[in-house]
């Protein structure tokens, strides 16, 4: 599948209202998920706002999208991303409380100082703030799940 | 000698935490050590989704505003010692009693709670910007509900109100910008081992569950980066926050 492929199904997933498409090829493995409805609607923790509206990307908007491509297609392409990595060893959080929306979905823009998720560590919780301007390729983490020192997270263009 | 806000009082607030996180996001100059004081909060921001549960007037629920970002972000632990640090010398100052720090976030009286410590940093480019040091120090209240069966109040102890709560807090955020300071000097050893000498249980028998079975266990220590060292069996392990549970004959929730 190809990156015009790829954005086709995102779109079409966004269009149709369906929850979560999973597809599977020998290599290749992608899962696109709509978000909830009110996540759109509903705004976001006040923190996050009075920091930064994000910016709604236009294809891929109501859409978070994880990828799970294999390693050989990696390689090439996501060399020219930010890797957001992981400062310490701990839990990481994608939402400021399970209630809450995410601080930010795949496609959306962020800017330095935003804050893109929690890791929590020893009862410690720790906002990590972006350290570049650009567009949230990828999340690499699951929510609440531990994740080590330099793990990377996030997939950053910075173009 | 600068004039400066060393403490703002608040009749009523969501959280003393999310009220000093929205100063700094405003782009409020706040001093390092400014310190924030509500007589009330509608979403006390306890562990997960408890909310703390306090009495208007009654409590100190504070949080102080700290910027370290001369440490490492896998540091961050010593910004938790020193404030259960603080408070324990703040309530013994008080009481003459010793308190002990049930790791990683209450501070005992016996068997009993009386203060809780939430802290929230924000880290950019591997830089702890700000620490947002949140505390909940039981004073005057002398019942508590039903969400805090453990729970007990300074005034319980001594027999003694403490007249005034904002003076209180800004005692208490002095001696922890005392042990702040130590941590700037490179103390962090010291700190290390006197707070490893008032762990809750240290050197007792007691009992934990870890991998899903029970033990009994002696606690050692804890690790700079927060881990807490049990021996068991001869062993010493070390464990994390998600990785073992102390068992009391009451439970701690």
């Amino acid at each position: 599948m190809n990156k015009k492929e790829i954005e086709e199904l995102i779109r079409f997933v966004s269009k149709s209202g369906v929850s979560e498409v999973s597809l599977e090829q020998k290599d290749f493995k992608i899962t696109i998920k709509n978000a909830p409805r009110e996540l759109q609607v509903v705004t976001a923790a006040p923190a996050v706002v009075q920091m930064a509206p994000p910016v709604a990307a236009p294809a891929a908007a109501p859409v978070a999208a994880s990828a799970t491509p294999a390693p050989a297609a990696k390689a090439s392409d996501e060399s020219k991303y930010h890797v957001v990595k992981s400062p310490m060893i701990g839990t990481f959080y994608r939402q400021p409380s399970p209630d809450k929306p995410n601080f930010v979905n795949v496609g959306d823009e962020v800017k330095p100082g935003q804050v893109i998720c929690i890791i929590e560590a020893m009862k410690l919780f720790n906002e990590i703030e972006s350290d570049v301007k650009g567009r949230i390729v990828k999340v690499l983490v699951d929510n609440a799940t531990p994740i080590e020192y330099d793990q990377p997270l996030f997939l950053v263009d910075p173009s | 000698m600068n004039t400066r806000i060393e403490l703002i009082v608040l009749e009523v607030v969501d959280s003393t935490n999310r009220f000093a996180q929205g100063l700094l996001q405003d782009g409020v100059h706040v001093e390092e050590g400014t310190a924030i004081l509500s007589f009330f909060q509608t979403a006390g921001k306890g562990q997960k989704g408890n909310i703390w549960e306090s009495e208007p007037r009654s409590n100190m629920l504070a949080s102080v505003i700290l910027n370290p970002d001369f440490l490492e972000p896998t540091n961050l632990y010593l910004i938790n010692q020193i404030a259960s640090l603080s408070i324990c010398a703040i309530l013994k100052t008080y009481s003459g009693q010793e308190f002990k720090i049930k790791w990683p976030n209450d501070i005992m009286f016996g068997e009993k709670k009386v203060a809780g410590i939430l802290i929230e940093n924000s880290i950019r480019e591997r830089k702890c910007t700000q620490s947002i040091v949140g505390v909940g120090i039981n004073l005057n209240q002398l019942s508590f509900g039903p969400y805090e069966p453990n729970a007990i109040a300074l005034k319980t102890i001594t027999g003694k109100s403490i007249e005034s709560i904002p003076e209180f807090t800004k005692e208490w955020r002095d001696v922890l910008m005392e042990y702040f300071e130590l941590i700037r000097n490179g103390e962090s050893r010291r700190i290390n081992e006197s707070y490893s000498k008032l762990l809750f249980g240290l050197g007792e028998v007691r009992e934990f569950e870890y991998d899903g079975t029970r033990s009994k266990g002696v606690i050692q220590g804890v690790t700079k980066e927060g881990y807490l060292v049990i021996k068991i069996d001869d062993q010493i392990r070390e464990f994390g926050i998600k990785e073992v549970k102390h068992l009391f004959n009451q439970e701690n929730r």
